[in-house]
């Protein structure tokens, strides 16, 4: 179910801070993965 | 940044949380719900991802996160109907059978690396954040997702077949706000 995966290169760059309404269309890409795709949750 | 660590380190307890961070490996977006507040539009997009995607979703401490949000974002739905979730931290209570423990703890046993905590100890409620507080919550994801790679790689390897069937067969879920730990897996064993 879940695929390894192998950290090779920060993840800094790859942050999207989304703080207003009108870009919550980028989540969509969200729902376009598949099963063996992990999705983390965290406040 | 985890839920637990956060409870001790901002008063989230009081304020509630101000960033939802979701993502995977590749990217993580940062949703600034304190700016954003009980919007019907965000929780609409949020329910909408949580309902369709096939993907699997993982977090640390669930209950406690699933606390905060009835608490403090009560109007927000998207976290009442969750299909597939994996909790790490019990996840690395059935691997290692040690007990629960703190995120932080958790990722020095695995990685023999101790978290930075000094971002973590700063004003996460001021506007806009900097960018050491964005960066540290990128890599608190990445960490989220280390730790749950690297358990269930150790869980194979043990022939743990507690975690197997959490992973394989019965995932955990969320509903009406309730996190149920694979009551399948519990009656088993």
């Amino acid at each position: 179910m879940i695929e390894g995966y192998k950290f090779k290169q920060p993840i800094v760059g790859r942050c999207i801070l989304i703080e207003d309404i009108n870009n919550l269309d980028l989540l969509d890409e969200l729902k376009s993965l598949n099963s063996t795709d992990m999705i983390g949750l965290n406040v | 940044m985890n839920a637990d660590v956060l409870n001790d380190l901002y008063r989230i307890d009081v304020f509630g949380p101000s960033i939802l961070t979701i993502g995977t490996v590749h990217k993580v977006f940062i949703v600034d719900i304190m700016k954003l507040g009980r919007n019907k539009e965000l929780d609409l997009k949020l329910t909408d991802i949580f309902k369709n995607s096939q993907a699997t979703f993982c977090g640390f401490g669930i209950p406690t996160l699933i606390n905060y949000f009835q608490q403090f974002y009560r109007d927000y739905n998207f976290l009442k109907h969750v299909e597939r979730i994996i909790d790490a931290r019990i996840m690395y209570h059935k691997v290692q059978k040690k007990g629960q423990r703190s995120f932080a703890s958790i990722f020095y046993i695995l990685f023999a690396k101790r978290i930075d905590m000094t971002v973590q100890f700063s004003d996460w409620e001021q506007r806009p954040l900097t960018q050491n507080q964005l960066h540290q919550t990128g890599i608190d994801l990445q960490n989220l997702l280390r730790i749950v790679f690297k358990l269930k790689g150790l869980g194979e390897n043990k022939n743990k077949i507690n975690l197997r069937v959490y992973l394989d067969q019965i995932i955990s879920y969320v509903t009406n706000f309730t996190y149920v730990d694979n009551p399948a897996v519990q009656n088993q064993f």
